[in-house]
């Protein structure tokens, strides 16, 4: 973890991801807030044939952001063993709870019909158990619960950025568990020296390692194959949809899952690129609530777990709400994750006009991709 | 991420599946009107050829003669041209070569740019709007290995 925070190839993402974008050994972190919350959904949707769970942490400030209802909606609507835990640390960067978030925060979960557990970070018995109990939930049951842990943060929220009253940060860091735990217990506080000295002596280690060279650096998956060669062009049977829905048909028999609005039969999507092929797959078509973002997030996440989703953006337009998966997650996860990932995922859209669906249905927004 | 844009001129269940067996985070760009459309109608003075590369573009050249001007374009503007190509001929009074490019990005053009080098003038065809457009980049990547020598314009329907 330091190498990664120094930026050396050591690092658990070979020093390219930094403090903000982690992944090791089921453990996945971005830097959007709440933009992994669907990707949770999309993993635990893979999960969901296991005993494992997914965790996803999310602050009371991110409950501003429009994609965690998307998440929450989702998981609920496609029986996700997800545990959202909120922490509560009362500030979002240097604003107050109080200026942030409206109403009840246990109540925006319990809107989703989650079951909601409350915890905090000083009572460390019933957090455990109140831990405990919110997996055991979702694992039995299948289904997302929400954990609203009340808790604090003892340091600054990036580098020196702190505005907050200092006897308050004082009041906490005095009743913190570190350090009641080792106020009058010799060996602990002895123990925690160690530690820290451990830490601060292996900076200098890490200082004089190599980050990655720059070939390595470099590079993405994409193909540059060249050839001057020709060959007939392939003709094909039948209209440009119904080749569209053969392909996705196969996919569907191999194990692909296919997430977007409206998709599922009778209907079978709004152009009926997947009519037919619900009913044959069912568990294969998934329709979601109108949701680009939160859809194209679930795709990811299952394909990052190993499996292929495919997502279709009912009209092109739409992506627009989409662009954060797509620019800070799923065109960076291989990079920025030291080329340990992978996302294989598709994502399908129509573009261009001439239907008379009018200005915001008929946009060529390709230029942006 | 892969960008690649479907067309009417070859089978698009083709071009899903190369995208798909490349395992990469892909974008697929549609079209409502072309989700009608059968394959073209054969222009017997025209053949539609495919470049072997991955993902590669389309080329549809006259048979018999040889072409003034290229027009590069992508989708559905490929099917327009392809289908009005006669009437495009009349009007001007000039034979052309049509590239209809299926992966946008990462754009690769070294092989449409050896052909259209050939010709004397360029024209860029889009759907939307031409300022910062696909076009546009086609054009730069093209002057990039051209000069300035040869004449191009971009245009969008
Ligand atoms: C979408 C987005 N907007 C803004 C930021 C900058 N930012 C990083 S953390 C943060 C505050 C997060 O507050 P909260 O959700 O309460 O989490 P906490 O850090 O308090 O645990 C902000 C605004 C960001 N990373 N992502
Ligand atoms: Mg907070």
């Amino acid at each position: 973890m330091i190498d990664e925070l120094l930026g050396k190839a050591d690092g658990v993402c070979k020093g390219i991801g930094s403090s903000q974008h982690l992944y090791r050994q089921g453990f996945i972190s971005n830097g959007p807030q709440g933009a992994l919350l669907p990707v949770g959904t999309g993993i635990g949707r893979m999960v969901r044939e296991t005993e494992n769970v997914v965790v996803s942490f999310v602050g009371e400030g991110t409950l501003g952001e429009g994609v965690t209802y998307e998440a929450l909606n989702l998981s609920a609507l496609l029986k996700v063993p997800q545990v959202f835990v909120c922490e509560n640390n009362f500030y979002s960067q240097s604003t107050a709870q109080t200026r942030n978030t409206a109403g009840s925060i246990p109540d925006r979960f319990r809107a989703f019909g989650l079951k909601t557990f409350l915890a905090n970070t000083w009572d460390l018995p019933s957090l455990m158990q109140t831990v405990g109990e919110a997996i055991a939930h979702a694992r039995g049951n299948s289904e997302p619960v929400a954990i609203v842990m009340t808790t604090y943060r003892l340091n600054a929220h990036s580098k020196g950025d702190d505005d907050r009253d200092a006897e308050e940060v004082a009041f906490f860091r005095q009743n913190d568990p570190i350090s009641w735990i080792s106020e009058g217990n010799n060996h602990l506080a002895q123990r925690f020296s160690e530690i820290d000295e451990e830490v601060e002596s292996y900076f200098d280690t890490a200082l004089s390692k190599p980050e990655l060279p720059l070939d390595s650096y470099v590079g993405d998956q994409m193909p540059r194959r060249t050839s001057a060669r020709y060959t007939p062009a392939a003709g094909f049977e039948g209209r440009v949809i119904e080749r569209v829905n053969a392909f996705l048909r196969e996919e569907a028999e191999r194990g692909a899952m296919i997430i977007g609005e409206d998709i599922a039969d009778p209907y079978g999507g709004a152009f009926k690129a997947t009519k037919g092929n619900g009913q044959d797959f069912p568990d294969a078509i998934v329709s979601t609530p109108i949701s680009e973002a939160g859809l194209v997030g679930v795709a990811a996440g299952y394909s990052l777990a190993g499996r292929r989703g495919i997502a279709e953006i009912m009209f092109g337009d739409f992506v627009t709400y989409a662009f954060d998966q797509i620019v800070n997650g799923i065109s960076k996860y291989h990079h920025m994750y030291g080329k340990q990932a992978s996302c294989p995922v598709t994502i399908r859209m129509p573009m261009g006009g001439k239907r008379g669906y009018g200005a915001t249905h008929s946009q060529s927004l390709e230029k942006f991709l | 991420m892969l960008v690649v844009a479907l067309n009417s001129l070859s089978d698009p269940a083709a071009v899903l599946r190369e995208t798909q067996d490349l395992s990469v985070p892909s974008i697929i760009i549609e079209n409502k009107t072309d989700y009608g459309r059968r394959a073209p109608a054969v222009n017997e003075r025209l053949e539609i050829r495919q470049n072997a590369r991955t993902l590669g573009h389309l080329l549809i050249t006259p048979r018999y003669d040889k072409p003034h001007f290229s027009i590069v374009t992508y989708g559905e503007p490929a099917r327009l041209i392809y289908d009005a190509y006669d009437e495009i001929v009349a009007e001007t009074n000039a034979l052309f070569d049509l590239l209809c490019m299926v992966k946008l990005s990462p754009m690769d053009l070294s092989g449409p740019a050896r052909h259209m080098m050939k010709h004397e003038a360029i024209l860029a065809v889009e759907d939307g709007s031409a300022p910062f457009g696909i076009g546009a980049e086609i054009l730069s990547q093209l002057r990039g290995r051209a000069g300035s020598t040869v004449v191009s314009q971009c245009v969008a329907m």
